[in-house]
């Protein structure tokens, strides 16, 4: 998703990195200039003129070739917590005579961005760029955690020809913003089974004739009617010839209501909560389940729907949620439009208040999330997310991986994440 | 992308070339075939699959077993930079078997240039030179390409930071623009004929004597060639005389009016050291104790310094010394010297023997002695001094020598004439009954060297021939020493010098006349001697030739260079004399300040320089753009073949003129966006443009995809459409005729 240009600045600032390799290259000149002095060796005295030359001319080369690349973000991809998201940029070469090679360009956190909360250092590469020419490129990047990355400005450095410091113009860009939705995990089919002992769950009937098993009413013959839904008896009395008319089939509503906690010491539990209501509903919405979302804590209520749309708003909203942005209160008055027959899961951040919520609702606490993951699903999961092909490694050590994966995630390790 | 399949090779020619540079400065042929052979055995081995690497365990232990063998050997022999080029040798050949991350290849690279800086700090070898100048290039175009595989590599990177674990390996799409290629060398062209040129404003400008030896000799000082003259002379060992072509001096000889003295008929005798004394037991002759007190002298650089003030014909004798011994350096020269020139600041040291040397230093030297032809060998004492051989069968022998031309053996029955009669008929009897020959026989233990070669061998080179003369002119009480130096008699025409190689060395005779006047006495069969030391002709002569008359321009303009040369190419400038020089010298004059000028004329001449490589780079960029140009017709953004691959792509030109008028036109097309569209992109803001170049894309695509070849009249008219797509202009009869053909 990408939002409208706000500005469009190009301001360039220029700046020069000491690196390593620069260091390195220094010391050395600096030692063939004591080698050449003490023992007046000309080859060595040559050997510094090529040393120093190549500290010249790699400084004229790369900063004419810098000033003249520009840069600018052309979409910013949907992304996911652990699915790959993508930057493409254009850069273009607005020098006449001196070409860009081994460019990096790469986001620059400033105050107004907030990507780097979310996903590490975007960075795309540009091979080369030849006067006057335009290419365009791509950084990949994986966020982990969910959010809203606000991007603002662009780096775009190089260290060629001789690697001895790394130049850098930094430009202001277009503002954009993506959001990043929440880690969907693979859940277990009994999680979205109906609750034991409710019996008016699931049972809705259509107001709208349709193909499907239960009885809407009686109508006249036209024709093209099966015969078979002739219903005679009917037509008998009636004396005019009735076919019988089925209600169109209505899926299982399921609403997935959040108990989040505005308090910081809960962050964690939020987070797993926000996840595993993702995953619910990103599964329900797989098995054509209409999903709506309840979060009273933050005022939010989105009424079910189906479809992949439905769920991908679902996951929109979930993963700009912010537990800190309550509305007032208490934050437990669920939404009136959870209906006696709709089914209700409430995910709990912490420990499970049974009386949060509709009365037929099924409670789940956030803690429990790994035993709700689903390891049949997970291999699936793996290879879906591979790009369809058989994961390289062995399943088990993938789930293994994925586990792990999954836990620093979920507790906000971002340290293991990386 | 060409670059990338090229930066393996380019890489493996820079470890090559290194390896190689210091085999050939080190003169280590065990170490080149072990080592080049394997860096690109490693080389092949790592790049043939992915599988077939080396377990880091087994080259972290490779790595560990050279470090300690070079350990070793340090500890054995003393800390020398040989070993520490040696390890980098041997570590580069293992980092061929290691990965080929980036790290790695910087790695290498650092290894590379270490190893050449440590071969340029052990040996100034024109050799060494001719690869350098290959290497450089190559190392820039090596190090431009690691660039840019580093910098895809840290991209690659980050888009797997943070990645799940599962996730296969994203590769994000590489952006690289039209012409890379071409560009890339263009660019490379550059870098290296600018950085070129700067390198040798910043060697001519540097300052130089200053902070010599500050380090003392913690370095070592270069090696050169290696001479195989030395100060003693030690008679009875085994062996064979080299043979080797290694050149150790170049030497000019000129009179006063510069006129060039040399010849091919001409041979001149360069005297080194002088030797006196004689021990039968060992067979060694060594500098005599007694010759004078010693007499030690500061000479600095540039400066003529008197040692003699006679007078008569002058002789210039210019000489480039290549390498010296080990321990001190002997100024040779042809004639008694008069005045000499050093090209540094040096210490002289000298006795009343006129052996000339200066200690502590190696290395290569360039000096000029002024000697007069008519002043003979100065005397030591002014005293004649009883001299004998203790050697009866020398005594016998020269004695029957002598007894045919009635020639007394006792000294005071003779006067100046009857010794030299004596000196030459001693000398005509070595000449013509004894044998030359270059392979060396010991004499039996504990015999004398000197009577084994006159009683029962009668073979040997040339220092038993002047060890017997000297034997026996002592013998009859006439006083002789043993001369060492070498024969100049290798004339080189391009150069106009000889050319005195290792195989040159040679050994004569100075007697000493009654009024004690040494005068040079060679014993060797003359042509013995003119076998062993005449040049060899034919191909490889001609072409050793060339390579000495290199080598000595080399070794002249290169490692000798020095602050007068530098001051005579600014100030003469080598026909560079300019008013811009004159100015600049003026602007320094009105400083007044002497320390100022260096610096003002440093830059003076860099500013010049920069300008130059500025002037030289845009000329090469144009004509390499110009000549890329030329071989792809038709090659235009949209990637287009070549012609000779695609014929059909002929007559396509109109389509790169077309997209340089987009360019004008302030619409360029991006690369990414088919011309198609760039049209109707453009049709609202450039209908006229829009309406012309929609027709001409459609031939253009005719020809590209449909391959289907221009015709002559349909590129004419589409040339024509092309240059008529102005705005306002009325095109459309251009775009019915490009539609009708």
């Amino acid at each position: 998703m990408t939002s409208p240009a706000l500005s469009k600045r190009v301001k360039l600032a220029r700046q020069y990195h000491f690196v390593s390799g620069g260091v390195l290259y220094v010391a050395v000149t600096t030692l063939l200039m004591l080698g050449a002095l003490n023992s007046q060796n000309n080859l060595l005295f040559a050997a510094l003129g090529i040393a120093m030359a190549g500290l010249v001319v790699s400084g004229v080369l790369s900063g004419a070739a810098l000033l003249g690349v520009r840069v600018e973000r052309v979409s910013v991809s949907d992304a996911g917590v652990g699915r790959p998201m993508t930057i493409r940029y254009t850069v273009r070469n607005v020098n006449r005579v001196v070409p860009a090679f081994a460019l990096i360009v790469e986001e620059v956190h400033t105050k107004s961005s907030t990507w780097n909360r979310h996903l590490s250092q975007p960075r795309a590469f540009v091979a080369h760029v030849g006067p006057g020419q335009e290419v365009e490129c791509e950084a990949v990047v994986w966020p982990s955690t969910r959010g809203t990355p606000v991007f603002d400005a662009v780096r775009v450095w190089s260290s060629f020809p001789f690697g001895i410091a790394k130049k850098s113009v930094t430009q202001r860009t277009r503002w954009d913003r993506t959001v990043v939705r929440p880690l969907v995990l693979p859940m277990r089919d009994a999680l979205l089974q109906r609750p034991s002992g409710s019996t008016e769950a699931g049972l809705r009937s259509s107001r709208r004739p349709g193909s499907g098993d239960e009885f809407f009413g009686l109508r006249e013959f036209v024709p093209g009617d099966q015969l078979r839904h002739i219903a005679w008896r009917a037509t008998a009395r009636t004396g005019k010839v009735l076919v019988t008319q089925s209600a169109s089939p209505v899926p299982d509503r399921l609403w997935v209501i959040l108990r989040l906690d505005a308090s910081s010491e809960f962050r964690a539990s939020n987070e797993r909560a926000i996840a595993l209501a993702a995953s619910i509903a990103s599964r329900a919405g797989r098995d054509a389940t209409m999903v709506g979302l309840e979060a009273p804590l933050v005022g939010l209520s989105i009424p079910p729907g189906a479809g992949c749309r439905a769920v991908d708003r679902l996951l929109d909203a979930l993963g700009r949620l912010s537990p800190s942005a309550t509305v007032g209160g208490s934050g437990s008055v669920v939404s009136t439009a959870v209906g006696p027959r709709d089914n209700a899961i409430v995910v709990h951040a912490g420990e499970v208040d049974s009386a949060f919520g509709p009365r037929h609702a099924r409670h789940i606490s956030s803690d429990e999330i790994e035993q709700w993951v689903s390891d049949k699903d997970t291999i699936q999961l793996l290879e879906q997310l591979a790009g369809g092909q058989p994961a390289a490694t062995r399943p088990v050590v993938l789930a293994r991986r994925f586990e792990a994966w999954a836990a620093a995630l979920l507790t906000g390790n971002q340290e293991r994440v990386a | 992308m060409n670059q990338y399949r090229r930066f393996r090779q380019v890489t493996l020619a820079v470890v090559l070339l290194s390896i190689a540079v210091y085999c050939v400065a080190a003169g280590d042929v065990g170490l080149a075939l072990i080592a080049l052979p394997g860096a690109a055995g490693a080389w092949w081995f790592r790049t043939r699959s992915v599988a077939a690497r080396v377990p880091r365990l087994m080259l972290n232990l490779a790595l560990l077993a050279a470090i300690l063998y070079i350990a070793m050997l340090t500890l054995r022999r003393g800390i020398v930079l040989d070993r520490v080029a040696e390890l980098m040798a041997i570590l580069s050949v293992i980092k061929c078997f290691d990965r080929t991350s980036a790290r790695d290849y910087v790695e290498l690279y650092i290894l590379s240039v270490f190893l050449v800086i440590a071969t340029v700090m052990t040996s100034v070898r024109l050799e060494v030179g001719l690869i350098l100048i290959v290497y450089v290039p190559v190392l820039v175009v090596g190090v431009m390409q690691l660039q840019i595989y580093a910098a895809h590599e840290r991209a690659l990177i980050a888009s797997r930071r943070r990645a799940p674990p599962w996730a296969r390996p994203l590769r994000p799409k590489r952006a690289v623009g039209h012409g890379v290629s071409v560009q890339f060398r263009a660019t490379a062209t550059a870098l290296v004929l600018s950085g070129v040129t700067v390198a040798i404003a910043v060697f001519v400008l540097i300052p130089r004597e200053i902070g010599e030896n500050f380090l003392h000799t913690a370095a070592g000082s270069p090696r050169g060639m290696r001479t195989s003259f030395t100060g003693e002379i030690q008679l009875g060992r085994a062996g064979l005389l080299t043979e080797s072509l290694t050149p150790v001096l170049h030497v000019a000889v000129s009179n006063d009016a510069g006129e060039n003295l040399g010849g091919p008929a001409i041979v001149y005798y360069l005297r080194g050291n002088v030797l006196g004394s004689y021990d039968a037991a060992t067979g060694a002759w060594t500098r005599r104790q007694d010759s004078g007190p010693a007499r030690s002298w500061r000479v600095q650089a540039d400066a003529w310094h008197q040692l003699t003030g006679a007078t008569g014909q002058l002789l210039r004798q210019e000489i480039t010394l290549l390498g010296a011994g080990d321990q001190q350096t002997y100024v040779f020269n042809v004639y008694r010297t008069a005045r000499i020139r050093f090209d540094r600041t040096v210490i002289l040291d000298s006795r009343s023997d006129e052996r000339i040397v200066i200690p502590d230093h190696r290395g290569e030297l360039k000096y000029e002695v002024e000697s007069f032809i008519q002043a003979p060998r100065a005397e030591e004492d002014g005293r004649l001094r009883e001299v004998s051989f203790p050697s009866l069968v020398v005594r016998t022998l020269t004695e029957s020598v002598l007894a045919p031309a009635q020639i007394p053996t006792a000294g005071d029955q003779r006067d100046r004439l009857t010794d030299r009669q004596a000196v030459i008929a001693i000398r005509d009897f070595l000449h013509t009954q004894f044998t030359y020959t270059t392979d060396i026989q010991a004499p039996p233990t504990g015999q004398d060297p000197i009577e084994w070669f006159l009683e029962d061998h009668r073979e040997g080179h040339c220092e038993y021939f002047a060890s017997a003369m000297a034997a026996m002119c002592r013998s009859i009480g006439i006083e002789a020493r043993i001369v060492t130096g070498y024969v100049a008699m290798e004339w080189n025409e391009t150069s106009g010098q000889y050319v005195v190689r290792e195989r040159n060395a040679h050994a004569w005779v100075e007697v000493r006349d009654r009024s004690g006047v040494y005068r040079t006495y060679d014993p060797t069969p003359p042509d013995d001697l003119r076998a062993v030391h005449e040049p060899q002709r034919g191909l490889r002569a001609r072409l050793r030739s060339l390579m000495d008359a290199m080598e000595h321009l080399w070794v002249s303009r290169v490692v000798t260079f020095d602050s007068g040369m530098r001051d005579t190419l600014m100030q003469d400038g080598g026909g560079f004399e300019s008013t811009l020089f004159k100015s600049a010298r003026a602007l320094v004059g009105r400083t007044q300040l002497a320390g100022l000028s260096l610096l003002v004329q440093a830059v003076f001449v860099g500013t010049l320089v920069c300008l130059v490589v500025i002037a030289v780079g845009i000329f090469v960029r144009a004509v390499v753009a110009k000549r890329a140009r030329r071989r792809r017709p038709g090659a235009g953004a949209a990637g287009a073949e070549s012609s000779p691959d695609a014929p059909w792509l002929e007559r396509t030109d109109f389509y790169d003129r077309l997209l340089r008028l987009f360019t004008a036109r302030g619409c360029p097309k991006p690369m990414h966006r088919p011309p198609l569209t760039h049209v109707d992109l453009i049709k609202d803001a450039n209908p006229d443009l829009a309406g012309g170049a929609e027709r001409l894309v459609s031939l253009f695509y005719r020809a590209r995809f449909g391959r289907r070849p221009i015709s002559a009249d349909e590129h004419r008219a589409a040339i024509r459409l092309v240059s008529r797509l102005e705005p306002g202009a009325d095109i459309e009869p251009y775009v019915r005729e490009v539609a009708r053909s």
